[in-house]
């Protein structure tokens, strides 16, 4: 392993370069993991980037400065640039003197909530680790997992490990329903041990909304988060908790848990400030890549496809004459997408195929010419369930969801995934639909993504890819023609 | 010559001044017994160790000057402006040296005569000087927490000056300077960035100080002098491409040597002693030595020069120079703690080898470079040449131990507008990337080759 290091606190790892056979590093007691964490994973390079957070809590587990500075001058390929040493020391030295977090003694005597793992679930490797590494750690932190990773197991076993009174903070309707499915499925908690949106709790599990619990009645009054603020809880889990704006975390914050636990798939926020609520929450203790997960079987293999679909005719001049905002929206809508869809349809026959899109009308149009099911911010959330039943069963082979279901549903059994629109070269949506393919189901799996030509998405699209492309996927481009010939194979 | 020739070429009364100061109890009037009698004295180390003492302290700086010298031989007015240094009477002074037994008077013709230290006298005396400085300077074992070691830094923002004005439109100013727009540029792209807020006085530090920071002026100068860059009449900067490939046929290292070599010339003017305080630096600090107390032992060879005091000379233009060379690296524990210098490895091979003994860092391999999937070209193995190449469709994104560039819509544009050969350009990726382009980026390529332009595949800007 050769380590090139850059001014602006940028790892460089290569694996593959090392022309001189250096000493073995493993045998040191600090890993690359321990400051730093990856940003960018390529085949032959690995970038990580300084991270103030791991750092401090190295200082805190007892390291210093100047062992990781040792560390990184034997790995270095170059001499260790200053600012890279500054920001070592700065942050080690912060995290000495900061109030010293919880300890280990306080983990190992649990609480007294009757709760545990039924005997015939068990947690993979990883799983595990994930969890010795919460209990084992400071009393806050988040835990990094592709979706499909099993982030909600994780969840439930330091719960079920802890044993104390707990708080769940999901973000919409449909995840509470999951997770008290999950809670029912893998614990031994019955449904009488849980509050599922109550006003005032008071059985051993709550699990609620970010919303419901922030909402205000009539006259400005939070009064459900102040009955949840009398409630002590031993561990607050926050679901997705990138997805958190930072003004709900501040309020729910406050609530008197003794943990916090924050579960997240991406590090990425658009708005740039996800080191905001990762640093409210508390470090990342345990990360996970998706590409290490494909790599060891937990999760599908993934073959990403951006189809190219002409946008002509009418809906051209329309584009060429539309502001900006209008040529968003028209190369979005364009009408050859559908038979686009279609034809994948089509191919991927019996398939369990989710068609997703960020307009509505264009995917009610498509609900009509597949006789296919949509879900959207309209449809009831009993009605939601029964379809996810529904699709999750078999029973439906194409399911349309617009954005309402970019976030915390389970539909494990969806091979093939459509996106026909996106919200403006949003990477974390990106990273969010194609992990509702990147499933433990063995099979490989697809995802198309379709984008109008010569258009303004072609740009978009980039963006919004170079996140999976950072993770080490790959897109392959398709132009429209290739997918009816069918002059392509998915077989390789 | 020796000491040995210097006595038997000596007068009987010099031999009896010489004798007597030794305080030798021998017949005073045999020419032989006088000559025998001193050097069997002045080889027996611990009464040569003894006189060594002596002199050292009644001559001081001028006995240490005397024995650092490149030559020993020295013509009448030098030597009277060497000793001057004691701060005796001039004639004097001579004469009271002259009886000592470490300077002797040559006849080179009945009219000219030149003092001379015999040769063998003088390693002695600089050995003297080694082991008391040794004893004066202080040292530390283990290694300082934070270390500023630039390496080769100083070479590869050469490469990328030599880039920029390569691949942009520089213009001068009147007075031939480039405009600051660019030097900011510059300073981002540089792996090494300096200041760009200049004091008013400045000169002495070479052809460019006073329009530049002393570190890009530096570099610029070099390029000037090695005719690498041309002010042109109609003020605006290029590059001489032959003079160019000249100078980057030669291996990293003699490159770097060349542009210390530069240093060293240059500002010698304002440092008369510079070749002389590094061969002490160099002699000294082979460990991490106490910056202070090195410059201590330096000090009386370091002059003020204009606005700049002795001390500014040594930490401005001294040792802050050596670190941007990469001859020599600081350490410190805590920023407002102790300075501790060291010369570094690379230091000691540019300083003590020929250019052509001078081995490269990196044994050449044919794979150099990584194209990643985000449109990014990471260079493992730097190369300027092929870096040059590089650069015609990508632009440098960050430089440091690796160099980063970054394939850009608007710098495929910019190449092939310039008529470039873009599959020549993929080829070279090709051939020395580590690993297969990534199919993504491959696909844009041929895309972008197929169409002779890229509007129509406008990739994030």
């Amino acid at each position: 392993m050769v380590v090139y290091p850059q001014a602006d606190g940028r790892l460089y790892v290569s694996r593959s370069a090392d022309p001189a056979g250096r000493l073995e590093v493993d045998v040191l007691p600090i890993a690359m993991d321990d400051f730093a964490q990856p940003i960018q994973v390529f085949d032959d390079v690995t970038v990580y980037q300084l991270s103030p957070l791991r750092l401090r809590e190295l200082a805190r587990s007892g390291r210093s400065a100047v062992e990781v500075l040792r560390y990184l001058r034997q790995i270095a390929q170059a001499p260790v640039p200053i600012q890279v040493q500054r920001t070592i020391i700065a942050e080690m030295a912060a995290g000495s003197v900061a109030a010293p977090a919880l300890t280990a003694a306080m983990t190992a005597s649990p609480g007294d909530v009757a709760i545990a793992l039924r005997q015939d679930k068990q947690l993979r490797a990883y799983q595990q680790r994930a969890v010795e590494a919460f209990c084992s750690g400071p009393a806050n932190g988040v835990i990094a997992m592709p979706c499909g990773a099993g982030k909600t197991v994780v969840g439930t076993a330091i719960l079920a490990a802890l044993r104390m009174p707990a708080l769940i903070l999901a973000p919409n309707e449909a995840a509470c329903a999951q997770w008290k499915q999950h809670l029912l499925a893998w614990t031994t908690l019955s449904e009488r041990d849980l509050d599922v949106h109550a006003d005032e709790p008071n059985k051993p599990v709550a699990i609620a909304t970010y919303a419901r619990l922030v909402a205000r009645d009539r006259r400005g009054q939070m009064r459900r988060l102040d009955s949840y603020r009398q409630r002590s809880f031993g561990l607050v889990i926050y679901d997705e908790v990138h997805a958190l704006p930072a003004r709900w975390f501040r309020l729910t914050a406050e609530l008197a848990g003794t943990r916090k636990l924050g579960l997240s798939a991406t590090l990425v926020r658009e708005d740039g400030r996800a080191g905001d609520v990762l640093s409210l929450v508390g470090p990342v203790v345990f990360q996970m890549q998706a590409r290490d997960l494909t790599e060891a079987g937990h999760l599908a293999p993934v073959r990403c496809f951006e189809v190219r679909v002409p946008l002509a005719g009418r809906e051209r001049q329309d584009y060429e004459r539309g502001s900006a905002a209008d040529k968003h929206r028209i190369a979005a809508q364009n009408a050859c997408k559908l038979e686009a869809v279609e034809q994948i349809c089509a191919r991927h026959r019996g398939e369990r195929t989710l068609v997703m899109g960020y307009y509505t009308s264009p995917l009610h149009d498509l609900a009509k010419r597949l006789c296919a099911p949509i879900i959207d911010g309209r449809t009831p959330a009993a009605e939601r369930l029964r379809l996810y039943g529904e699709f999750r069963a078999g029973r439906m082979p194409v399911l349309i969801v617009s954005r309402v279901a970019n976030v915390a549903i389970d539909l494990p059994a969806a091979t093939v995934a459509v996106q026909i629109s996106g919200l403006f070269g949003s990477r974390q949506e990106e990273a969010q639909r194609l992990g509702r393919i990147l499933r433990p189901n063995g099979k490989r799996a697809v995802f198309y993504s379709l984008v109008s030509d010569d258009t303004v998405e072609v740009k978009r699209a980039f963006h919004r890819q170079s996140y999976l492309v950072e993770q080490g996927y790959s897109y392959e481009i398709l132009a429209i023609d290739e997918l009816y010939k069918g002059g392509w194979s998915l077989c390789d | 010559m020796r000491l040995s020739e210097c006595l038997n070429h000596a007068s009987i009364s010099t031999l009896q001044a010489i004798a007597r100061s030794l305080q030798l109890s021998c017949t005073m009037y045999s020419k032989l017994d006088l000559v025998q009698s001193i050097l069997e004295s002045l080889r027996n180390p611990l009464c040569l160790a003894e006189q060594f003492d002596r002199w050292h302290e009644e001559w001081g700086v001028s006995l240490r000057r005397i024995a650092l010298h490149r030559r020993n031989t020295f013509a009448k007015e030098e030597m009277e402006y060497l000793l001057a240094f004691a701060g005796d009477d001039t004639s004097h002074c001579l004469k009271r040296a002259l009886s000592q037994g470490w300077l002797f008077l040559q006849n080179d013709s009945p009219r000219r005569h030149s003092y001379i230290v015999p040769k063998d006298m003088q390693i002695a005396l600089r050995e003297h000087f080694h082991r008391h400085w040794r004893g004066e300077i202080q040292v530390r074992g283990d290694d300082p927490l934070v270390q500023v070691d630039e390496g080769m830094a100083a070479l590869n923002d050469l490469h990328t000056l030599l880039q920029y004005v390569q691949q942009r439109d520089v213009r001068l100013t009147a007075s031939g300077a480039m405009y600051k727009r660019h030097v900011l540029q510059l300073m981002e792209l540089f792996e090494v960035e300096e200041p760009t807020e200049l004091p008013q006085w400045r000169f002495g530090y070479g052809r460019r100080t006073y329009d530049y920071p002393d570190r890009l002026a530096l570099l610029y100068d070099f390029a000037y002098d090695e005719g690498m860059v041309v002010e042109r009449q109609d003020e605006r900067l290029t590059v001489d491409p032959a003079r160019l490939s000249d100078f980057l046929s030669l291996g990293r290292k003699a490159q770097l040597r060349r542009l210390l070599q530069f240093y060293m010339r240059t500002y010698r003017r304002p440092i008369p002693r510079l070749y002389d305080i590094i061969a002490t630096i160099l002699l000294l600090a082979d460990d991490w030595t106490s910056s202070a107390s090195l410059y201590a032992v330096c000090a009386p060879q370091v002059k003020a020069f204009y606005y700049d005091e002795p001390k500014d000379v040594w930490d401005k233009r001294i040792v802050k120079m050596l670190i941007h060379l990469g001859v020599a690296r600081l350490g410190y524990d805590d920023e407002s703690g102790e300075r501790w210098f060291q010369i570094t490895k690379l230091g000691q091979e540019l300083l003590t080898q020929d250019e052509a003994d001078l081995p490269d860092e990196l044994t050449y391999q044919q794979a150099a470079l990584v194209v990643q999937p985000n449109f990014e070209i990471v260079v493992m193995l730097p190369d300027a040449r092929m870096e040059a190449q590089i650069a015609e469709f990508a632009e440098l994104k960050s430089s440091g131990a690796l160099r980063v560039y970054r394939i850009l819509d608007r710098t495929v544009e910019r190449g092939l507008s310039l008529g470039r050969d873009f599959e020549a350009w993929r080829a070279l990726l090709a051939t020395r990337g580590m690993a297969p382009i990534p199919a993504n980026v491959d696909r844009m390529l041929a895309e972008w080759g197929g169409r002779g332009g890229i509007h129509a595949a406008g990739i994030g800007s």
